[in-house]
């Protein structure tokens, strides 16, 4: 089980459906223009960043879990189950919320994410 | 290819500030001398020491590092167990910069090209040839020139640090961002005027102990030298809201001097023609990453004739114009300058003129930074296809995160 908290605020998602992470070297290539090779300034890599998809069973879980989402917070996962326990994020792009077409039931929140050191 | 890693730290106190971006530039033609501007993230405990009213005050340092130092753990490791004595024992004989080197990973090896590289250059040549192109040359000059020392060790990592005064600083709220703009301390200067009902006169008319005089008012210090002028009693008068600026440097031109205040907030009186020591070295097989030469009438750093106009309100209240002027013969552009000072002699006019000469002719070159490089230092400039220049830095642009940085050359200056 999957639990997402802000500290105060805590929802449960029925499932957690996807989750990609991605993180992005900030290296400086140089191109020198006497050189093949490029000169390289290193520089740390930022944080993972990615989406988490949610699946909810009911419209008012969706909404409540989209409303402490839309909260300017830093918020942690708690996972029994996957190496995600402990991981901390902030929201960083878009929180969608999508009904889900077949059953008309179902709904899910796809929420941009950039962990942060807390 | 060469690896390095680039930093940039900022306190304000004993507190660290954290840095979006930066642009620091070390420019000789300019008053402050060191001017940068920062991209920090707001900071509740920190806004109110950015206080440029204040006199706040940021340390900047930048590095560049070509490889990972082990911490001293890494000592601790190897040795457990034994005492420092042991440690003595063990290395016996040998400097602690060489337990340095040891506990020091570096990012680049350094190598020299073989001897190939030379066949490619003048590939059907015989080596008749070779020695008739270098004629004067010894061969350790031919090995230094294939060599590439790239940097490798522990004593190419370089560290400048800069004490600037705070001179903007501007909240953006929606962003959660301050910019700020720094600078040395001849804006401190720009900002004092003489508070009086009369005219100050200065102890002596020795210039540096003039200058001591006012900068004792900003708590500056004027660094010992030799460079010194005597100046006229008359020019010496400080009139009541003349910028101490002015009033300094109306005097110190007419001398053919500068005046600058150094990115340690130490005070220098220079000749005209001052040149730093070392040798910035730039090659198009190295580090630099674009090049322009620019020659350009209507921009403000070039003129070959000058106009100064002193103009001065005596004790009557009446108006004084006094001029100075220097040219060269057939003089084409003509820059004109006011200064609000009594008349301190002439001079002024030819030691600006000098300098303007000098920079008819900038090249911009765009490289890999460097801390070591900085302005009046003799900078030569390697580009394939086009002949070697021999020049002088006037300034230098770091900028972060980019880790670039723009030098701007000028010509030696002839007085």
């Amino acid at each position: 089980m999957t639990t997402i908290s802000s500290g105060t605020l805590t929802f449960t998602p029925e499932l957690v459906t996807a989750w990609e992470t991605s993180q992005t070297s900030r290296n400086v290539l140089h191109t020198i223009i006497g050189k093949a090779d490029p000169d390289v300034t290193l520089k740390p890599s930022s944080t993972r960043s990615g989406t988490l998809e949610m699946l909810f069973l009911s419209a008012s879980s969706a909404n409540t879990a989209r409303g402490i989402l839309a909260n300017g917070t830093i918020f942690t996962i708690s996972d029994s189950e996957t190496w995600l326990n402990g991981f901390d994020f902030v929201m960083s792009g878009t929180i969608s919320t999508v009904l889900e077409d077949t059953t008309r039931n179902l709904w899910t929140i796809s929420a941009d994410y950039t962990e942060v050191i807390a | 290819m060469t690896v390095s890693r680039h930093n940039i730290e900022a306190w304000v106190g004993t507190q660290k500030i954290d840095i979006i971006d930066a642009a620091i530039t070390m420019d000789e033609s300019w008053s402050p001398y060191v001017q940068a501007s920062l991209t920090t993230v707001v900071d509740a405990d920190l806004i109110d020491l950015l206080d440029p009213r204040t006199g706040g005050r940021v340390h900047l340092y930048i590095s560049q590092e070509y490889g990972d130092s082990e911490k001293l753990s890494a000592l601790t490791a190897a040795y457990s167990g034994d005492t420092i004595a042991d440690l003595t024992t063990e290395w016996t004989g040998q400097d602690i910069s060489a337990i340095s080197a040891t506990y020091f990973t570096p990012f680049n090896p350094s190598f020299s090209n073989k001897l190939s590289r030379l066949t490619s250059l003048y590939g059907g040549g015989s080596i008749a040839d070779l020695t008739t192109a270098w004629s004067t040359w010894y061969l350790y000059q031919i090995s230094e020139l294939y060599f590439r020392s790239y940097p490798d060790g522990i004593y190419n990592n370089y560290r400048r640090g800069f004490d600037l005064g705070i001179r903007s600083r501007s909240i953006n709220v929606g962003e959660g961002t301050v910019s700020l703009e720094l600078a040395t301390d001849e804006a401190l200067l720009q900002d004092y005027a003489l508070v009086s009902v009369n005219n100050f006169s200065p102890a002596s008319l020795q210039l540096r102990e003039v200058i001591k005089e006012v900068l004792a008012l900003i708590d500056g210090y004027l660094i010992d030298g030799i460079t010194d002028a005597t100046i006229d009693a008359d020019a010496a008068l400080w009139a009541p809201g003349q910028q101490a600026w002015d009033y300094l440097i109306s005097l110190v031109q007419a001398a053919g001097l500068r005046l600058y205040c150094d990115e340690r907030r130490r005070w220098y009186l220079v000749d005209a023609n001052f040149t730093q020591p070392g040798l910035a070295e730039l090659w198009s097989v190295g580090t630099i990453k674009s090049a322009d030469d620019d020659i350009d009438r209507n921009g403000e750093d070039w003129f070959d004739a000058v106009v100064i106009e002193y103009s001065w309100t005596d004790v009557d209240g009446a108006t004084v114009l006094s001029y100075d002027t220097a040219f060269v013969e057939g003089f084409t552009k003509v820059k004109k300058f006011t200064v609000e000072s009594n008349f301190p002699g002439a001079g002024a006019a030819q030691s600006i003129l000098d300098r303007a000469i000098s920079r008819g002719r900038q090249l911009n070159v765009t490289t890999v930074s460097n801390y070591m490089v900085q302005p009046s230092m003799a900078c030569d400039i390697y580009i394939l296809g086009t002949p070697t220049e021999n020049v002088y830095i006037k300034a230098v642009q770091w900028n972060y995160p980019s880790d670039e940085m723009t030098v701007t050359t000028r010509l030696p200056v002839t007085t």
